[in-house]
């Protein structure tokens, strides 16, 4: 039984960026993700769009508005009914950014947006926009179809009763896991290359974990939205319990957030998207991590640091810049590099001095000689 | 094990195909001139030795043996068994650590790793030969490109070379191949000697060949690209000849169960995907593995997610295994009767172990706890199934099927096409031959 509950997000692993199932009162029920930043993006769309929508069996609603729950307007949030199942899925785009100060240029803000009813495309959506976000919604289709069946089948298994009794075990199995964790409280400060600083406390008790961000900064460049934050917070403290299968109604309300009204970490509306995205994620993100692995729990693959791998070689100096210095430093140890824009997974620079790339590119290694004075761009895969 | 009739006075010459699998090995003789399956048999490993089965096998046929095929699948194994480390690697300085960050892999060459130095001088190779005997090494793989006379230096001093290609050179792909031509090339030596021992045996001069990707045969397997071999290629051009065109073809087998996709052009090896020189089917190994033990999960309940051993000790039933395996509790005794002697005392000593590691005291509970098991791994092989096939027409072949075929009735597939053994040797050579 367990078992049918965790693998219903197989259907959409790898395919997706986040997957959520939840029952019709918006509780989780089981949850999966690539990376922190969109691990509740699509339990937050859900519970945004069901305030104006009842879901019936077979509607489609997709959103994107980082308000709702959606993460950037750059991809989009997609979710549906089958059964008594809610599905919902965040899917990110391909296509570049460009470091821009306004949400509008990443893409178009979509208010939750009925697609489908009852499994019929809805009349009232306009062909053009149909096509605009076609690219998302082709893979996507084969894929509910195969979960239709797969509810089918497993019927039995995800009546309301199993489901309860999930909750309950999972309730009883985090609370042993918070139990064992060997630290009850953990502090960390610090500031970023912008200027921020972020203040963290996490508290471990049987009774759950609190986290508290009280004394974080004020923003001056970066600024996150708040649905974000919330998210990255509590996959980071998922992956360091390593407890995604125990994450859901039973377990949801042991994590308790407390966040300071006016920081660089509660925006709805964030000034500077890209930055803020490519900077400031990346920092809450290595920090929270750093802070966790204190904890002397397994903490592998951790998604800020996963893939690619480049090296600038800074000659006369002799001094580098690493993948890794990158995302878990960045603005300590790489002076001699100035950011001009950012790309999904990549960005652009300048340099004062002449340098040394070495990137690896579809597994080959690049070497290349950087020239000062000019725009650089390095895509991480 | 061995055949007790009498050869076809008509067979002028025979081919014998040899399958060397996990913990299985398959003998194919054919006639080399109509193709007709002579002979065809499999044993395990741990029950039958090597050397002497094969003599029984290829006794009656010895003066009439054309040739051998070899295939393997012993890579996997090694992988499992964490063996194959008398490798080292010589890396461009500068960049040895990019092997950390990509070979995460049990069997890769992190015991040593040279670094290729700013001048090949006397000292280097000194002190590069004084670690390399500490460690036991026997091969090295050169990730840059040495001068002769280092080569040369190794060479005389036992060691074989594996060189990069120059367009190799800084390319990741080429340094996961040389790893893993360096890290195949003692067991295929090995396995090499062993049949060539047999055949001395029985004093026949027949030449033995290696199956390669691209279905030819060499006398060595140089040129690998990924730890499943030929065999997998074969099965899947088999299926789609004979069985179902373009559906995903799921191997139910004692040795394995897995999954055989469509060809790619990547393969996945220990360090990470290479690139084949010939698209290959992907192959995806199920979670859940016949010899698969039992772990309690984070909800304090027994479920199949322990090591998978193999058959190195083995199920229960084989005589040495102590922990209860997934084919103990899930398998009908009549169906593992078909393919293993199985011992009288078999049931008791399972109803032990199981008492004793899950702590029961009551037969009851001990039946109603084996009930239980054996419907979980069955429906959570179903379960792997469905997630994994990407057509709604699926082929099953293997033992396995028909206990697994009553789970995917409501599944929605439109077909299922069933076998409940494997295709022999020879049914594969019909469909793709392969000659010297």
């Amino acid at each position: 039984m367990v078992s049918v509950i965790q693998n219903l997000n197989l259907i959409f692993k790898g395919s997706v960026q986040s997957s959520a199932f939840l029952d019709l009162q918006g509780q989780i029920i089981s949850i999966q993700s690539l990376s922190a930043q969109s691990f509740l993006s699509p339990v937050q769309a859900v519970r945004f769009a069901l305030t104006y929508f009842p879901m019936k069996s077979g509607d489609w609603i997709a959103l994107n508005d980082p308000h709702s729950g959606g993460v950037t307007p750059h991809g989009l949030n997609v979710m549906g009914r089958i059964d008594h199942l809610i599905w919902s899925v965040r899917l990110e785009s391909s296509m570049p950014w460009t470091l821009d100060e306004k949400w509008e240029s990443m893409g178009h803000k979509i208010p939750p947006l009925p697609l489908k009813l009852q499994s019929k495309w809805n009349p009232q959506i306009p062909k053009v926009f149909l096509e605009r976000i076609q690219h998302f919604l082709n893979p996507l289709e084969p894929l509910v179809e195969k979960l239709e069946r797969y509810i089918r089948w497993k019927k039995s298994e995800l009546n309301e009763e199993s489901l309860n009794e999930h909750f309950r075990l999972s309730s009883l199995a985090m609370k042993s896991v918070l139990k064992e964790t060997p630290w009850t409280e953990f502090q960390h400060k610090a500031r970023s290359r912008t200027g921020e600083t972020l203040s963290a406390k996490i508290n471990f008790s049987e009774k759950g974990a609190l986290i508290d961000l009280s004394g974080t900064s004020q923003s001056l460049k970066l600024e996150i939205s708040e649905k974000v934050v919330d998210s990255i917070l509590v996959y980071s403290l998922n992956k360091s319990l390593n407890s995604f299968n125990l994450y859901n109604k039973g377990t949801e309300n042991l994590f308790q957030i407390t966040k300071p009204r006016q920081s660089w970490l509660s925006h709805n509306e964030p000034k500077f998207p890209a930055q803020s995205h490519f900077i400031g994620l990346p920092f809450l993100e290595s920090h929270l991590k750093q802070m966790l692995l204190k904890m002397k729990k397994p903490v592998e693959d951790w998604p800020c640091s996963k893939d690619g791998w480049f090296q600038i070689r800074n000659l006369k100096k002799d001094k580098l810049l690493n993948y890794d210095d990158f995302f878990n430093s960045w603005g300590q140890s790489c002076d001699f590099i100035k950011l001009v824009g950012t790309k999904p997974l990549g960005f652009t620079f300048e340099l004062q001095e002449e340098c040394e790339l070495i990137k690896v590119h579809s597994g080959v290694m690049i070497q290349q000689t950087l020239t000062p004075n000019q725009v650089w761009e390095i895509s991480l895969f | 094990m061995g055949s007790r009739y009498m050869t076809d006075p008509l067979t002028k010459s025979v081919r014998l195909f040899l399958h060397r699998g996990v913990s299985f090995c398959d003998a194919t003789l054919i006639d080399s001139e109509s193709g007709k399956n002579l002979h065809s048999s499999r044993w395990l490993y741990s029950k039958h030795k090597f050397k002497s089965t094969l003599e029984s096998i290829l006794k009656p046929y010895s003066e009439k043996l054309q040739d051998v095929t070899l295939l393997d699948e012993f890579a996997d194994r090694l992988s499992g068994l964490r063996m194959g480390g008398s490798v080292a690697a010589v890396f461009p300085s500068g960049l040895e650590q990019l092997t950390s960050r990509y070979q995460k892999s049990p069997i890769h060459s992190e015991s040593v790793i040279l670094i290729q130095p700013l001048e090949w001088n006397e000292t280097w190779l000194n002190e590069s030969l004084e670690a390399l005997k500490k460690h036991a090494i026997k091969r090295l793989a050169w990730q840059c490109l040495p001068p002769k006379f280092v080569e040369e230096f190794f060479e005389a001093q036992g060691f074989e070379n594996f060189l990069i290609s120059v367009e190799g050179l800084y390319s990741i792909l080429h340094w996961r191949r040389n790893l893993l031509n360096a890290s195949c090339s003692g067991p295929v030596t090995e396995i090499t000697e062993e049949v060539q021992s047999v055949l001395t045996n029985l004093q026949s001069q027949s030449p033995i060949h290696w199956l390669d990707e691209d279905f030819t045969l060499k006398t060595k397997t140089e040129n690998r690209y990924g730890l499943t071999s030929t065999w997998t290629h074969l099965v899947y051009l088999w299926a789609n000849a004979k069985v179902a065109k373009n559906s995903d073809l799921f191997i139910l087998d004692w040795d394995g169960c897995y999954k055989i996709g469509a060809p790619k052009k990547t393969r996945w090896t220990p360090w990470g995907e290479v690139i084949a020189p010939i698209p290959s089917p992907e192959i995806t190994l199920f979670n859940l593995q016949p010899t698969q033990t039992l772990e309690k999960n984070q909800f304090d309940q027994w479920q199949w997610i322990g090591k998978s051993d193999q058959f190195e000790p083995g199920p229960i039933f084989l005589g040495r295994g102590l922990k209860p395996t997934l084919v103990d509790l899930a398998i009908s005794p009549e169906l593992i009767a078909t393919q293993f002697e199985v011992k009288g005392t078999f049931g008791d000593k399972l109803n032990r172990q199981l008492s004793s590691q899950m702590g029961f005291k009551h037969q009851e509970d001990i039946e109603n706890a084996k009930k239980t098991l054996k419907t979980q791994a069955l429906s959570l092989w179903a379960d792997e199934i469905f997630h994994l096939s990407n057509t709604t027409e699926i082929c099953l072949i293997g033992p396995f099927v028909e206990e697994i075929l009553s789970q995917l009735k409501t599944a929605g597939f439109n077909k299922v096409h069933t076998r409940s053994d494997l295709p022999t040797l020879a049914e594969l050579y019909e469909v793709q031959k392969w000659s010297v």
